[in-house]
């Protein structure tokens, strides 16, 4: 008895750990993107899906469903990242483009 | 010294960062931009180009003419003109706020503010108008001020466009930056407005033909069967932007202030055909 008793409390303390390491990352994520969208931002060429996956991922962490907002958070930093690359290049490549 | 000198300018040439910008010269660009679309379309004569999209089908062409028998914008056009002849609470009107009262005076438009280094779209100066007199500036993408510019610019119609770029640093760095903006990729499909309206121009994209950039201004504002209204140019920057998934700058930034500045002297010399009406 005294060992399943033992036997919850463990699965109870894992699942709060699982938890709460779900938690934090979920956070992180959405800080990751946050930051990079920033950059984004401050390019003038923010992605309207970074936005979309940004706001998923806020929702999602709200609702506690920590999984779909990291990978959410994921998505819009992936997306602000491309768009970073993009703006930067483009610097520079907008100029093949004009008639001459 | 003479290898190490050598060696530097060879650098510099291959390193595209770090060539020297090339000299600002609107005038060779206009030259070149109207020179590209007639070499490519060598029947279309240049005053055709406000026709936009319908230069390419003759179809889609018969069809406008149709719909311009009843002119869709033309309630925009009365209405404007009752807003544009309404006195403002302080007496004054729009068209003490204009040379010429306001008429025939689009085609110079967008105009360099020398006081505020900006550039002056004919909305954000009817909205400056307001202000002086007290009042609040209206959307600078549909409603009241469309039908303001729709008037106004009914008053320019045939008169040929003409927009300056004066010798000032800020107006040049201006007309760059629209420059830069028209050409520049962005959202997530990597569009620039160019790959639609240059290298595309005349093309299909699904269903409809894509406008030509030269003469695409001259019919603005803009009766769209898809909006049901009247809109502003800077109503359709930021459809476009929306469409390749970027998000849009704001109404009365200096991105599409900028924009407009350098896209309606790409059309200097062809008549104002606005308001226009497209599908």
């Amino acid at each position: 008895m005294k060992r399943m008793a033992l036997v919850v409390a463990a699965a109870v303390l894992g699942l709060g750990v699982a938890h709460a390491a779900g938690k934090v990352d979920a956070a992180r994520a959405i800080a990751g993107a946050a930051a990079k969208m920033k950059i984004a931002a401050a390019l003038d060429d923010q992605w309207t899906p970074a936005i979309a996956a940004f706001k998923a991922a806020k929702a999602a962490d709200a609702a506690g469903d920590y999984a779909k907002a990291e990978a959410s958070a994921k998505r819009a930093e992936a997306l602000a990242a491309a768009s970073i690359a993009q703006a930067r290049s483009q610097k520079r490549l907008w100029q093949n483009a004009v008639p001459r | 010294m003479k290898r190490a000198w050598a060696m530097i300018v060879a650098l510099a040439t291959l390193a595209p960062g770090l060539a020297p910008p090339a000299k600002a010269d609107p005038a060779a660009d206009l030259k070149a931009f109207q020179g590209y679309f007639q070499t490519r379309f060598p029947t279309l004569a240049l005053q055709d180009y406000v026709n936009g999209p319908y230069n390419f089908s003759a179809n889609d062409r018969a069809q406008w003419k149709q719909i311009l028998e009843f002119p869709p914008y033309s309630f925009a056009v009365d209405a404007g003109k009752t807003a544009f002849g309404t006195k403002f609470p302080d007496g004054a009107d729009y068209a003490s706020c204009f040379p010429r009262g306001g008429i025939g005076i689009a085609q110079d438009y967008p105009k360099f503010d020398e006081k505020t280094g900006k550039v002056v779209t004919l909305g954000i100066a009817v909205n400056e108008c307001r202000e002086r007199h007290g009042l609040k500036p209206l959307s600078l993408t549909k409603g009241e001020l469309a039908d303001i510019v729709a008037y106004m610019t009914s008053t320019s119609d045939g008169k040929p466009i003409h927009v300056v770029i004066p010798n000032d640093k800020r107006a040049i760095a201006a007309y760059e930056a629209g420059k830069e903006y028209f050409y520049s990729r962005r959202g997530q499909l990597n569009f620039s407005c160019a790959s639609c309206h240059v290298q595309a121009a005349g093309k299909r994209l699904r269903g409809q033909y894509l406008a030509p950039a030269l003469g695409i201004t001259a019919s603005f504002p803009v009766y769209r069967s898809k909006w049901g209204d009247v809109g502003t140019l800077v109503r359709r920057f930021i459809g476009c932007n929306k469409k390749v998934r970027s998000v849009p700058a704001k109404p009365d930034s200096a991105a599409y202030r900028d924009l407009a500045y350098f896209l309606t002297y790409m059309s200097n010399g062809l008549p104002i055909a606005g308001p226009g009406a497209r599908s």
